[in-house]
């Protein structure tokens, strides 16, 4: 009985120090997001390599390479962001399937490449982020970073028509209630409220 | 049991004060320390940055062993696997990875549309959107230096070559009939919708060991890839109208689109220097079916046409012309499957069936033309690591091509079927992202005439900096005689053409110039001793002749805002001694000076693009029958400026215009002479010119439900 007890609470101990590192290590991640994109995505990137289920590591690593695509860098660095967030997007697919937050990432990724080479990838992939966008809010309607994100992407091709935006401002207004009541467990992502005011302001 | 438990504690303790320091520095191929480079054991959170120095230092609490891995963006990772305490003062060598923008590219001869490459010289959307190509790729490639502006044809004619030199594939099989088939001054168009594919490569010389059966040049066509989207597509143009859907259902796609074009009305209203019994009219439907599976993608393309017309056709020596009519109908379907067999294995395989039946009414001759072929492919590639791979294939060719000739009340049959093998392999080898080679060879063996021959293949390239590259291309080429003269004599054999290219390729801040240099020896060409081949011929392979020039290319869309635009130059020296040439003569289709100018505009305000195309080409030789030398006169030069508007009402909703010609000149592309003498001892001529002074088109187009936008289509 002893024994059992004692290898229990000892596989216990194990099992929480690992906990508490994991949690380290996706904490420390958050901390250097805010400072260095690209340290920030190595540290997710390990927690990664360490945590074979999970797909909020990866998640978070592709975040922040797509975070390093809006054309802030040169157009090789852009490149190679680009294509380390599509790797890492890729991992977090396949551990969780139909998964709005990782096609809302996807759908900032294919900007990126738009932004980088619009009269290649235009063509390419506008038709298809959309479609991706309609996906993930039938799934998950009442996510603010979906309603955000997908709202802020077909102001872009209606500004680009010369049409009007407003329509999609209620949905950024959505968007910003939903942020504020948003209540997040564990890492699950909770970004996106900045980028939401921002458009707001496009729409005053 | 106090045992076990004290020797649990123990471990434990052991385990937490024992760390061990793992230390390093990591160094680049030009033993330059990397900085920001992710070092880390794998499976544990343990891990650092390297500092300025490349240095990295941290502990662990593993003990035993335990894999190393250091990562950083744009280097190839690194891994060593070793006991934990022997990772100490490590040195680590780095090397930077290939991507699209920084490896050298094996460029000579070869022209992309649809990535971001170094290479790639149009963008998918180019090739609906220049002025005069009207929606089809092939009009595009024509403002492309290597090409013969043939405005009379419609095919592409490269590098002093005849259009039966370029081979057409799509998704690897060959395209045995790509073209409908027009007479005289009509120009053809490609039967294959543009919007279908995402990627085309076209090469005016020095191709893979892959490509068999063609002398000067191929075009790979690739469909696209897994659609994303459901969608209705709708067009009604002044020509006629199509109707395209694609339905997605879980790993299963379909795409099918159908089209009309009768010219009837058109011709009402516009003259036509041609006088049409019957207008042409076409139908063409097109489908196509993916499947995802596990570790590759299926494809069945299938796409039947139906096109028919008949005119007068002029004659110098016929006052009331004489009857032309054509109804030609053709099959083309091909099944492929590309995926992967293991992490390093690739497979590529095909299998494209084509039927094509032509009748052709002359006056009183009755010509029926049926060519039932076959071709299957297998690739293999295997991939050692970046910098090493290796291609590999076989492939086959079978060939049923009948004739029946009816003149009056005889009919002659005539016939062919024939088989062409052909193997190929071929390494590709990066000895760095600056240089890069390509050898391979191949075989085919003809089974008409029991010829076996060996086509080897060579091309290198080295970047000089980042910007700009040299590249060079040796090939051996051969092709088999077309099946309409191979059927008078089973023993032709194939055509022979050697190149020989030099590339210079500069891109920079979407600026780009492209020089390319060669010289191209043909050999073993077809001649005969007739006016056209016939059953009669004295048929052999006595032709041989040359092509050398010079290719310029430059495209700019940066320095004017908005405006995009490329200039084209080719310069072209070739003579050849061949069909029925009594001397060695630069042949009609060839012109010495090609030059083109595209440009388009981008204008916010209008939601539009209006763009502009030039087209200049040198006079075309004819033989003038009144100074009885062959071929040597020049018609005067062919000048063509186009027009076109493209007006996005919405996401769904675009409005197209345009005007090819718009000058009206009229350009002339040879004459006919008389075979009579008139009283004063001269023959009398006719102008072959154009079908129609100008071209005009208008259509509108829309993309009905999924989520699909008009850009997709400008």
């Amino acid at each position: 009985m002893k024994t059992i007890i004692t290898t229990f609470i000892l596989f216990l101990s194990l099992s929480l120090t690992a906990q508490t590192g994991y949690e380290k290590a996706m904490k420390k991640g958050l901390e250097l997001m805010q400072t260095d994109l690209q340290a920030a995505s190595q540290q997710f990137e390990r927690v990664a390599k360490a945590e074979k289920e999970n797909w909020l590591p990866a998640y978070y690593a592709a975040l922040c390479n797509v975070n390093s695509s809006w054309g802030q860098l040169s157009k090789e660095k852009t490149l190679q962001h680009m294509n380390k967030a599509q790797e890492l997007i890729n991992d977090a697919e396949l551990l969780s399937e139909n998964n709005p937050e990782i096609m809302v990432l996807q759908g900032m990724l294919n900007t990126c490449w738009i932004t980088y080479d619009s009269r290649v990838y235009g063509m390419k992939l506008s038709g298809a982020t959309t479609a991706l966008y309609e996906k993930a809010i039938q799934i998950a309607p009442e996510n603010p970073r979906v309603i955000a994100n997908r709202a802020r992407w077909l102001m872009g091709s209606a500004k680009f028509f010369g049409k009007d935006i407003a329509p999609y401002c209620g949905e950024i207004d959505k968007a910003i209630a939903l942020f504020e009541k948003e209540t997040v467990e564990g890492f699950e992502p909770r970004w996106g409220k900045k980028g939401a005011m921002d458009a707001k302001k496009e729409c005053e | 049991m106090k045992t076990l438990f004290t020797f649990f504690a123990f471990v434990l303790s052991y385990a937490a004060i024992s760390q061990t320091t793992i230390s390093g520095v990591i160094y680049d191929e030009q033993n330059e320390p990397v900085m920001g480079v992710n070092v880390y054991l794998e499976g544990t959170y343990d891990g650092t940055t390297t500092d300025m120095d490349g240095k990295f230092s941290f502990t662990t609490e593993e003990t035993d062993y335990g894999k190393l891995i250091a990562s950083y963006i744009g280097y190839e990772d690194f891994e060593l696997e070793a006991p934990i305490n022997e990772m100490v003062g490590l040195k680590l060598r780095f090397r930077e990875s290939m991507n699209a923008l920084n490896t050298v590219v094996l460029s000579a001869g070869s022209f992309s549309a649809g990535d971001s490459s170094k290479a790639s010289v149009l963008k998918p959307l180019d090739i609906v959107t220049t002025a005069g190509a009207v929606g089809d790729f092939v009009g595009a490639l024509q403002t492309l230096p290597g090409t013969s502006n043939n405005a009379d044809d419609g095919r592409l004619f490269v590098r002093g070559g005849s259009a039966d030199e370029t081979q057409i594939f799509i998704d690897g099989s060959r395209v045995f009939r790509p073209f409908s088939p027009t007479t005289g001054n009509i120009p053809t168009r490609g039967r294959f919708s543009p919007f279908l594919f995402d990627g085309i490569t076209f090469s005016t010389g020095g191709y893979s060991a892959e490509y068999g059966d063609a002398l000067s040049s191929v075009l790979l066509l690739n469909t696209t890839d897994f659609p994303k989207e459901e969608k209705t597509d709708i067009g009604i143009m002044s020509v006629g109208g199509n109707i395209g859907n694609t339905q997605i259902w879980g790993k299963n796609s379909l795409s099918v689109n159908a089209q009309y074009i009768n010219l009837a009305p058109y011709n009402e209203l516009i003259p036509q220097n041609n006088r049409f019994e019957k207008p042409f009219q076409s139908i063409n439907g097109e489908a196509v079916y993916r499947r995802e599976l596990k570790k590759g993608l299926f494809k069945a393309y299938s796409a039947y046409s139906y096109s028919d017309f008949a005119i007068i056709q002029e004659d110098i020596d016929v006052e009331e012309g004489f009857y032309f009519g054509l109804r030609n109908r053709n099959y083309y379907g091909n099944l492929n499957y590309n995926g992967y067999l293991s992490d390093s294995w690739k497979i590529e395989t095909g299998i494209s069936l084509a039927h094509d039946n032509n009748d052709v009414n002359v006056a009183t001759t009755k010509i029926k033309a049926v060519e039932n072929a076959l071709h299957a492919k297998l690739k293999l590639q295997k991939r050692y690591n970046n910098y090493f791979k290796l291609n590999m294939g076989v492939e086959q060719f079978v060939i049923n091509y009948n004739e029946d000739i009816k003149l009056e009340t005889e009919t002659f049959e005539t016939g062919i079927n024939h088989g062409i093998t052909g193997t190929f392999t071929e390494a590709e080898v990066f000895a760095s992202k600056d240089l890069a080679f390509k050898a391979g060879i191949r075989g085919d063996y003809y089974g008409a005439s029991d010829q076996f021959r060996v086509s080897p293949r060579l091309s290198a390239a080295i970047s000089i900096n980042p910007a700009s590259q040299f590249s060079l291309a040796y090939g051996n080429f051969y092709q088999s005689a077309q099946n309409n003269v191979q059927q008078y004599d089973e023993n032709l054999k194939p055509e022979n053409a050697q190149h020989y290219i030099a590339n210079f390729l500069f891109k920079k801040n979407n600026r780009m110039l492209r020089a390319e240099a060669y010289y191209k020896k043909y050999d073993q060409l077809l001649t005969f001793d007739t006016q056209r081949v016939q059953f009669d011929s004295d048929l052999g392979n006595d032709g041989s002749g040359y092509a050398a020039g010079l290719d310029l290319f430059w495209r700019d869309e940066t320095s004017i805002k908005n405006l995009d635009y490329w200039v084209s130059y080719s310069y072209l020296d070739t003579k050849r001694q061949f069909r029925n040439f009594p001397v060695e003569a630069t042949p009609n289709f060839a012109t010495d000076h090609n030059f083109s100018l595209v440009t388009k505009y981008w204008i916010e305000d209008w939601q539009s693009q209006i763009g502009a195309t030039f087209n200049y080409s040198s006079g075309r030789p004819f033989t003038n029958a009144n100074e009885a030398v062959f071929l040597n006169d020049r018609t005067s030069s062919f000048q063509s400026l186009d027009f076109n508007w493209a007006y996005l009402i919405d996401q769904q909703k675009i409005l197209y215009f345009s005007v090819s010609n718009v000058l009206g000149r009229d350009n002339v592309f040879g004459y006919q002479y008389s075979n009579t003498p008139d009283v004063q001892g001269q023959f009398n001529r006719r102008e072959i010119g154009q079908a129609a002074d100008r071209f005009f088109f208008v259509g509108f187009f829309w993309t009905i439900g999924g989520s699909d936008n008009q850009l997709d289509n400008l």
